[in-house]
């Protein structure tokens, strides 16, 4: 049985809650917006904006990005980008999941004491080591070389091992056993049983491990010196002012990869692959 | 052909946080377990019983004693190299592959021995002209050909191509079956295997299982926590408490002859009245506050009369199913009480009442407490006196400071 004036009361309840929502997304979607709409400005300069928005639109400024590669080789920041990001991707998930895996799985002297270690290291903030990881890439020869960016964000990658820890930690212990006493050796359990289950942890993994160098600027600013070997995040910012639809334009487009990993990736993200495995 | 043998076996959990606290999971457990037996392990959860299934299994390291399978010292020797097959509580199927592919993944890993042959499978021979002996695996045939046979066991064959997230908690518990007995190993372990399923298909799974039993001819030992399961199904039963054995034995023998209070207490549904009493060498017996009956010579000798001495302190056990509801009290056996709740099952009646007649009524039971369990013609009004003669052959008698029997 309703009660009369409840209906009122439900609308009321409806428009403030959607009220909220509106005005949250508002504030997040606005900045983006912004930039795709300044993409479009025909004069490229910052100064030239009518308040928000640009006085006049256009397309030149992507044309300039894929044409006028002179002095801003975009194309080639471009193939750089995603040269690191891909083999940092895909060696920092073998690393993460070999890494998560070992923890989640097996008892070992230190155990406790690694995993208490890796909470704190991975409390500061990366660049801290930056003169460390400096120094360690010019003794490697590592400076200037696209390998070595990759190489540091794979191997950093593990120090955010917990959430694939979390994940191996729901797979119940008896398949593990029961594979075992089945005849199954550890890597035989782990090729055969632990990574068909993972799919989505997967997925997950290399999705998160080719957006962080993706997006870095840090890093490549440090220790990519030579301007044809720059990524997008470094190129983009030797912009000047008077180019910025043109950096706009760059950083827009840049997003298009994720989008489409994103897409192709997605039916793998839903999980449910586990179900059935035990009674819960 | 396979026999299990447990020597003096400890497990002990080191744990750092607990110093000093070393209470063992399971203290010198012996015993020999021969080729075709079906062994149940039983007892209160903790009690060690599973930790000692997953010893035989060689899932848990031995801290001290031996087990052997057949005569082979198995200590040292991994679970896959042990021959055996384990069934789990929560199945532990493979849930991304098919009922066929989680009954085959064994198989494919095994190899099997045979002899060295050439391409047309004509035997190849050395110089001596003798075979030679190779490891092979098998051949995707011969895979089939088990899993179909387990397969038609179990009567799972339709569901061979479905995932087990597809399948009811008895089908799943019987692909957890069936993944065991495509290997024919020679012991089959099994920890709980019932306890996820409801009431009515733990009944028709427990006599499926008795039959498999009988149909493999293998060893079983199976570990649970319901002295039901346990009763219907083993040849013989351990009954085990605090990481030690207490008893055992075949069903009907711990059900007549429990060595401890403990036992009697665990076996047998409704619960065992249990009564503080003292015992005098005349055959007196007083118990319960202020009852008392007389056991007749040919009773008493059963006892050890050099432990009652001039009198013990006892605890008295009599089963709710061998006391009978009599019509006076002129024997010397017989007790007399006050019907408190009257619980009428249909095939039998249970009648719980108690023996202070002028108490008030207690929502526990108290120390003058007793149950009746019987087929009665008429069932008995609450709060009238009844009856009740206790059959003298079925009386249970505890030392009272170690709960142990004193029978002889």
């Amino acid at each position: 049985m309703k009660k009369p004036g409840m209906h009122a009361k439900e609308i009321a309840d409806k428009f403030l809650t959607y009220s909220i929502l509106i005005i949250v997304s508002l504030i997040f979607v606005f900045p983006c917006f912004w930039l795709v709409i300044s993409c479009f400005s025909k004069s490229g300069d910052m100064y030239s904006f009518n308040g928000f928005f640009p006085s006049e639109y256009s397309l030149d400024s992507f044309k300039l990005l894929f044409t006028d590669t002179v002095m801003y080789n975009y194309i080639s920041w471009f193939t750089n980008t995603l040269f690191v990001a891909v083999v940092s991707s895909l060696l920092g998930t073998v690393l993460v999941i070999l890494t998560a895996y070992t923890i989640s799985t097996f008892e070992f002297r230190g155990r406790k004491a690694l995993m208490k270690g890796a909470l704190v290291l991975g409390m500061f903030p990366s660049f801290m080591g930056m003169t460390a990881v400096y120094l360690l890439m010019t003794q490697f020869g590592f400076i200037n070389s696209h390998l070595g960016l990759a190489l540091i964000y794979a191997g950093g990658a593990p120090m955010g091992y917990l959430v694939q820890k979390g994940f191996f930690d729901t797979i119940p212990k008896s398949i593990y056993e029961a594979a075992s006493i089945d005849g199954a050796s550890n890597f035989k359990i782990f090729r055969s049983i632990t990574l068909p289950l993972s799919k989505p942890m997967l997925v997950y993994t290399l999705l998160t491990q080719f957006a962080w160098p993706w997006s870095d600027y840090i890093l490549p600013k440090l220790l990519l010196k030579d301007k044809s070997l720059w990524t997008v995040a470094v190129g983009l910012m030797s912009l000047p002012e008077t180019e910025f639809a043109r950096f706009s334009a760059g950083s827009v487009f840049i997003a298009v990869p994720i989008v489409i990993l994103y897409f192709c990736l997605s039916k793998y993200l839903v999980n449910g692959m586990s179900a059935g495995a035990v009674k819960q | 052909m396979s026999t299990v043998t447990l020597k003096n076996v400890y497990k002990i959990y080191e744990n750092k946080e607990a110093k000093g606290d070393m209470k063992p999971a399971v203290s010198d457990f012996s015993m020999h377990i021969e080729d075709k037996e079906f062994i149940v392990f039983v007892g209160p959860s903790g009690c060690g019983k599973s930790t000692t299934l997953r010893m035989i299994a060689g899932l848990e390291k031995i801290t001290k004693g031996q087990i052997y399978i057949d005569d082979t010292l198995v200590n040292d020797v991994a679970p896959k190299d042990r021959d055996i097959a384990m069934v789990f509580q929560n199945y532990a199927l493979y849930p991304h592959m098919s009922v066929y592919e989680n009954m085959a993944f064994g198989l494919r890993l095994r190899k099997i021995p045979d002899i060295k042959r050439d391409k047309k499978g004509n035997p190849v021979l050395d110089k001596e002209g003798k075979e030679i002996p190779v490891m092979r695996k098998l051949t995707e045939a011969e895979i089939k050909e088990k899993v179909m046979e387990a397969a038609k066991i179990l009567a799972i064959e339709e569901y061979l191509q479905r995932k087990p997230k597809a399948l009811s908690g008895g089908q799943r518990q019987r692909v957890a079956l069936g993944r065991t007995i495509v290997r024919k190993p020679k012991v089959f372990l099994l920890d709980e295997p019932l306890s996820n399923l409801d009431a009515k298909l733990r009944a028709t799974m427990r006599s499926e299982i008795i039959k498999l039993h009988e149909k493999l001819e293998a060893t079983f030992i199976y570990v649970t926590h319901d002295q039901v399961e346990a009763m219907t199904m083993g040849t013989r039963i351990v009954v085990m408490k605090d990481g030690f054995v207490q008893q055992i034995g075949a069903p009907k023998e711990l059900y007549s002859r429990p060595v401890n209070t403990f036992v009697a207490g665990f076996i047998g549904t409704p619960q065992i009245n249990f009564f503080n009493g003292r015992l005098t060498p005349d055959g007196k017996l007083k118990f319960a506050n202020d009852q008392e009956i007389t056991l007749s010579k040919a009773t008493m000798d059963k006892f050890d009369a050099e432990k009652i001495g001039s009198g013990i302190d006892v605890i008295m056990g009599i089963r709710p199913g061998d006391l009978k509801l009599v019509d006076n009290g002129d024997k010397a056996t017989t007790v007399v009480a006050k019907v408190e709740v009257v619980e009428a099952l249909g095939n039998e009646t249970i009648v719980y009442s108690n023996l202070d007649l002028n108490g008030e009524q207690s929502l526990e039971r108290t120390a003058t407490s007793i149950t009746l369990s019987a087929k009665l013609k008429s069932d008995p009004e609450r709060h009238s006196k009844i009856f009740l003669d206790i059959d003298e052959d079925y009386i249970h008698l505890f030392d009272k400071e170690t709960e142990v029997s004193i029978r002889k």
